[in-house]
């Protein structure tokens, strides 16, 4: 038994909590990202820096996850401290091309 | 949603609308208007899309649902509180019911 498993012994998790708190950072990672791509769009991104937007988006939405909704704490609420950072991050990629393109054609006049 | 987080991402939306507008405005203006048909989106529409981003993901965070705690003892003492039983999957199982003894019971009842 390693460190990790006997530490789960000792305190074990709950797996309600766990899969309600992914569904909220699932949600407002896809929502956020939906808006970034339309923002992306708007500011007429092209190639590197669409993406490099994403990223600083994403690193936004990380900081507020981790100030606002878990306050300083992500080892109470998440398996690991930093799921709070790299959980779901890329779930919102394919969204986030789809309304870049869709807005950046629909801004050009 | 409270009422806070739902105005905060109203009001980002609308933002972000304009600013949309905004640049769709200047890209007909640059195309067809212009003599200089090679300008850069100006600032203040750059500043006003960044402006409304940032205020959307603000107000979808502030209003998410509050996380939970994931350490059990503390997800079971919010469930008894409420006056539920967090071990109610071990405690009750239709696989160790006495069926007969039910069967008692209802019949018992019933007269």
């Amino acid at each position: 038994m390693d460190e990790k498993e006997r530490k789960q012994a000792i305190s074990p998790l709950s797996a309600e909590s766990l899969q309600q708190n992914g569904k909220t950072v699932y949600y407002i990672r896809s929502v956020t990202s939906t808006i970034f791509g339309v923002s992306a769009g708007i500011l007429g991104l092209e190639s590197y820096y669409g993406f490099l937007f994403y990223v600083g988006g994403t690193v936004f939405v990380s900081l507020l996850l981790f100030g606002l909704l878990a306050r300083g704490r992500p080892a109470e609420y998440f398996t690991s401290a930093k799921d709070v950072w790299t959980s779901n991050a890329l779930t919102g990629l394919s969204s986030f091309v789809l309304t870049w393109t869709l807005f950046y054609g629909l801004v050009d006049a | 949603m409270s009422f806070v987080p739902t105005v905060i991402t109203v009001f980002s939306l609308v933002l972000l609308f304009h600013a949309g507008y905004s640049a769709y405005e200047f890209s007909h203006y640059v195309k067809h208007l212009a003599a200089n048909a090679n300008a850069t989106l100006p600032v203040d529409i750059v500043a006003e899309t960044v402006a409304a981003t940032a205020l959307f993901a603000f107000g979808q965070v502030l209003g998410a649902n509050k996380l939970k705690s994931v350490a059990f003892a503390k997800w079971a003492k919010g469930l008894e509180r409420e006056g539920k039983n967090p071990f109610a999957s071990l405690e009750q199982r239709p696989g160790f019911m006495n069926v007969r003894k039910l069967r008692e019971e209802y019949a018992s009842t019933k007269e």
